[in-house]
C-alpha cells in the first residue's frame, strides 16, 4: 500500500501533476497496525489531493513513504486519552472483502476504456503456482493442478498476463510495491527477463530461470512496508481534527478522478470556425467562460479559494494581453518564462500547513530561489525576495515576517540557502555555495576595469539594489582588495594600491 | 623657499586619491600609515624641517593632490593618527604632548644626533673645552654639519643624551642659548 515517494531537493514530495498539498502536519508517528513502526516514528505528514505522504524528520531520504488515498478503504478517528496521542487510523481492506491487494487495484490508474479494466481485473485475481506455474484463480488456497499450497509471499499481483502486448497494463499493475527495485526486468520484458544470476533470457512469465532456477522476481509480500491491513497515524503536535476533516473532504473530492489539465495543441483547423466569423466565436466564447469563472468567483469565499488558479490564470492573462501593447520591460524573455513556470506551483498557505507553515514556507522559497537565484553570486537581499516571491505567489500573499521566520529556519532545515544578516543590518539570502573570494574577484575585476568606481555605478554595472553591492564592496575592502577615496562627491572605491606599495625614499 | 631643483618629489602613490582617506581596513591603513610617515621623515628631511604644525602644514604641497583636476587634501585626524603611529614608532613627538597639533619629526633619533655632535667634537678638537648651545646650533664651526640649524628641543634632547652617556656636562646659563656644554673628548 505503502510506496517510497520521490523528494525534491528542498524534502518535499515531488507531486503528480493536478496534485495539491492540503494540510501539513508536523511531528507524526505511524503505526503499523497497532505496533509503532520504528522506521517511522516523527515526520512531516502531507495530505494532498491524491495521497497522503509520511516525510520522515531523521531520514527523509530512505524513510519517505505515502499511500494513495483511493487505496483507503476506511477512516477512524481517535482523539486521544491523557498521554495517548490523537490517532487516525487508515484502513486498506474492506471487512467485507478478502486481503487481496488486487481488490485496492482501482482500475482508474491504469485503464483508459471498460474494456481493459475487466480484462485487468480478471488478471489480477489469478496467482501462479511457483511449482507448476499453473494459473489458479485468486480465491483458490491451493494449486488446482498440483495441489500445493498457495505460498504467503505470492499475492495475485504477480505477472500473471497471457497477452505479451500488456506490457504496460502490468507494469502499472505491479506499481504498488515493485516499481522501486524492479525496472530493468520490466524494460525487458518484450524480450524476456535476463536472469540476475546466469543472464540467461528467460520467457517472461517464467518466476524462476529455466537454466539455474534462480528466482527472477523477488517478489515477497515482505517488501510491502506494513505487514497490517490498516496504518495509524499518531499526532503528537496536535493537528489531527483538522487533518481528519480534510482527509474526509479529499476523499469525497476525488481529486485523483479530475482529468489532468494539459495544454491543448491547438485544435485542427476547422474551415467551418476559420476566417473572421471564427475568430469572432473563439472570442465571444472565451469572454463567456471568463464571465463565468467570475461571476463564481465572487459569489461566496470559499469558491473563490477553490477556483483561485482559474483566477490567477485570468488576470494573468489580462496582463498578457495589456504587457503584448508596452513590451518594454527589464527582464529578459527568459526570465519571464522561468518565472511563469514557477508561478503556479507556489501557494503554501497558513491554512494548510498550520504549525509547520514556517517550515513549509522555508522549503517552498529554497525551491524557488533555486531558479532565481541561479546567477552569479547567488545573495539577494530580503526586500527583493519579498517582492519577486510575493509577485511569484499571485495570491496568498506573505508577511515579511513570515517570510523572514521562513528564512532564519534555512539552516534548521538543511536547505541551501542562509539569512545572513550585515552589519549595517541589511538582510540577505544567499546561497550555501555563494563565495565571498568569488564576488571579490568580480568586483575587483569591475573597479580595474573602470579605475574606480562608486557603489551606485557598480550597481548599475550590475544591476543589483545599491545597498547589496554597498555590502559587498565593504566585504571585498574589508579583504584588502580594495580600498576608498572619500571626497565630496561620495566614496569610491578603487584597486587596493595602498596594501602592497614600497617606496625607498628619498636620501 | 622652495625652487624647482630643490622640489620634493613625491612617490607615485602621493598623486592616488584613497591615499588621503583614512582607510578603515586595518592592513590598508597599517601600509597607509607607513607610508605617509616615510613620506613626511623624507620630506622633512629634505627640507631641514624639525617641527610640523598640522593645521599649517594640512595646506602644504605636502598633504595636499592637485593634479589633473583630482584635489585631495589630507583631513586634520587622519593626519594625527598617521603621527600616533610615528610617535609610537618614535619618529615623531608631539610637543607639547597634550595636544595633538604641533609635533617634531625625527628624521634623525635624538642618539644619532647626540653621536653626529659628538663626533664633530672630536673633528674640531674641542674637546674638553665648553661650547655653547647657540654654537652647536647656529656657530660659524658647525656650519655645513647637518645639525646645523638643529631644533632647539631636539637639540636639547641630544644633549642630555650626551650628558646621560657621561661625554658632556650642561652648565646652566641665564637662557637656554647661553648654556654651556662641556664635552669630555670620549667616543659614545
Amino acid at each position: 500500500m505503502f510506496i517510497k515517494v520521490d523528494l525534491t531537493s528542498t524534502l518535499r514530495p515531488v507531486l503528480v501533476e493536478g496534485e495539491t498539498i492540503l494540510a501539513i502536519q508536523d511531528n507524526v508517528g505511524l503505526y503499523d497496525g497497532n505496533e509503532k513502526a520504528a522506521k517511522y516514528m516523527s515526520g512531516n505528514v502531507y495530505l494532498t489531493s491524491h495521497r497522503i505522504i509520511y516525510v520522515d524528520s531523521e531520514r527523509p531520504k530512505d524513510n519517505s513513504i505515502g499511500v494513495e488515498i483511493r487505496l483507503i478503504k476506511g477512516r477512524e478517528f481517535y482523539a486521544g486519552f491523557v498521554k495517548s496521542s490523537p490517532k487516525i487510523t487508515l484502513k486498506f481492506s474492506d471487512s467485507n472483502n478478502n486481503l487481496s491487494p488486487s481488490s485496492n487495484n482501482n482500475p482508474y490508474l491504469s485503464s483508459p476504456s471498460a474494456s481493459t479494466l475487466s480484462f485487468q481485473n480478471t488478471l489480477s485475481s489469478t496467482w501462479i503456482c511457483t511449482i507448476c506455474s499453473f494459473s489458479n484463480k485468486s480465491q483458490n488456497t491451493k494449486c488446482q493442478l498440483c495441489g500445493v499450497k498457495r505460498p504467503e509471499n505470492l499475492n495475485s499481483s504477480t505477472p500473471p498476463s497471457s497477452i505479451s502486448s500488456s506490457s504496460g497494463i502490468f507494469s502499472q499493475h505491479t506499481t504498488t510495491h515493485q516499481d522501486s527495485h524492479d525496472n530493468n526486468v520490466e524494460a525487458d520484458e518484450s524480450d524476456g527477463i535476463a536472469c540476475p544470476q546466469c543472464t540467461f533470457l528467460n520467457h517472461p512469465y517464467m518466476i524462476n530461470c529455466e537454466m539455474c532456477e534462480a528466482k527472477l522476481k523477488t517478489l515477497d509480500i515482505d517488501d510491502e512496508i506494513f505487514k497490517e491491513d490498516f496504518v495509524k497515524l499518531a499526532f503528537r503536535n496536535g493537528g489531527a481534527i483538522a487533518f481528519y476533516d480534510k482527509m474526509k473532504q479529499a476523499m469525497n473530492m476525488k481529486g485523483w478522478e479530475k482529468p489532468v489539465e494539459s495544454t491543448k495543441p491547438p485544435a485542427d483547423f476547422d474551415p467551418v470556425r476559420g476566417g473572421i466569423s471564427g475568430i469572432m466565436r473563439n472570442a465571444e466564447k472565451n469572454k463567456k467562460e471568463q464571465d463565468e469563472y467570475l461571476n463564481q468567483a465572487f459569489k461566496d469565499m470559499e469558491s473563490l479559494k477553490t477556483i483561485t488558479e482559474e483566477m490567477v490564470k485570468l488576470a494573468q492573462s489580462i496582463n498578457n494581453r495589456l504587457s503584448k501593447e508596452s513590451a518594454e520591460s527589464g527582464a529578459s524573455a527568459d526570465e519571464i518564462t522561468a518565472f511563469k513556470t514557477d508561478l503556479f506551483k507556489l501557494g503554501i498557505t497558513k491554512d494548510e500547513a498550520g504549525s509547520t507553515y514556517h517550515q513549509e514556507l522555508a522549503r517552498e522559497l529554497a525551491e524557488f530561489l533555486e531558479n532565481v537565484l541561479v546567477k552569479d553570486d547567488k545573495m539577494m537581499s530580503l526586500t527583493d525576495i519579498y517582492c519577486i516571491f510575493n509577485k511569484a505567489r499571485g495570491v496568498a500573499l506573505i508577511s515579511p515576517s513570515d517570510l523572514q521566520k521562513a528564512c532564519s529556519l534555512f539552516e534548521r532545515l538543511n536547505l541551501p540557502f542562509r539569512l545572513r544578516k550585515f552589519e549595517s543590518g541589511l538582510s540577505v539570502v544567499q546561497s550555501v555555495a555563494h563565495s565571498d573570494d568569488q564576488i571579490a574577484q568580480r568586483v575587483l575585476e569591475c573597479i580595474r576595469s573602470k579605475g574606480s568606481l562608486s557603489a551606485i555605478e557598480l550597481a548599475s554595472m550590475e544591476q543589483k539594489s545599491v545597498v547589496l553591492v554597498n555590502e559587498q564592496l565593504q566585504m571585498v575592502e574589508a579583504k584588502g582588495l580594495i580600498c576608498r577615496d572619500e571626497s565630496v562627491e561620495g566614496i569610491r572605491y578603487y584597486d587596493n594600491l595602498i596594501i602592497n606599495y614600497v617606496w625607498k625614499g628619498i636620501n | 623657499m622652495e625652487n624647482s631643483e630643490n622640489s620634493f618629489s613625491f612617490p607615485s602613490i602621493h598623486n592616488f586619491p584613497p591615499f588621503y582617506t583614512l582607510q578603515p581596513t586595518q592592513t590598508t591603513w597599517q601600509n597607509q600609515a607607513a607610508l605617509w610617515s616615510e613620506i613626511i621623515l623624507s620630506y622633512h628631511r629634505h627640507h631641514k624641517l624639525y617641527r610640523l604644525d598640522l593645521s599649517e602644514s594640512l595646506n602644504s604641497d605636502l598633504f595636499n593632490l592637485n593634479s589633473q583636476g583630482i584635489r585631495r587634501k589630507l583631513k586634520l585626524d587622519t593626519l594625527q593618527a598617521i603621527i600616533d603611529t610615528m610617535v609610537y614608532r618614535g619618529t615623531a613627538e608631539w610637543d607639547p604632548p597634550s595636544k595633538k597639533d604641533s609635533a617634531i619629526i625625527y628624521w634623525r633619533k635624538p642618539e644619532d644626533w647626540a653621536n653626529l655632535i659628538n663626533n664633530w667634537v672630536l673633528e674640531t678638537g674641542m674637546s674638553n673645552s665648553i661650547v655653547t648651545v647657540y654654537e652647536i646650533a647656529h656657530g660659524d664651526s658647525a656650519e655645513g654639519f647637518e645639525f646645523h640649524g638643529l631644533d632647539q628641543t631636539i637639540l636639547m634632547k641630544a644633549l642630555d643624551i650626551l650628558v646621560k652617556k657621561g661625554v658632556a656636562q650642561i652648565f646652566q646659563g641665564t637662557s637656554t642659548d647661553d648654556m654651556g656644554v662641556k664635552f669630555f673628548g670620549v667616543n659614545g
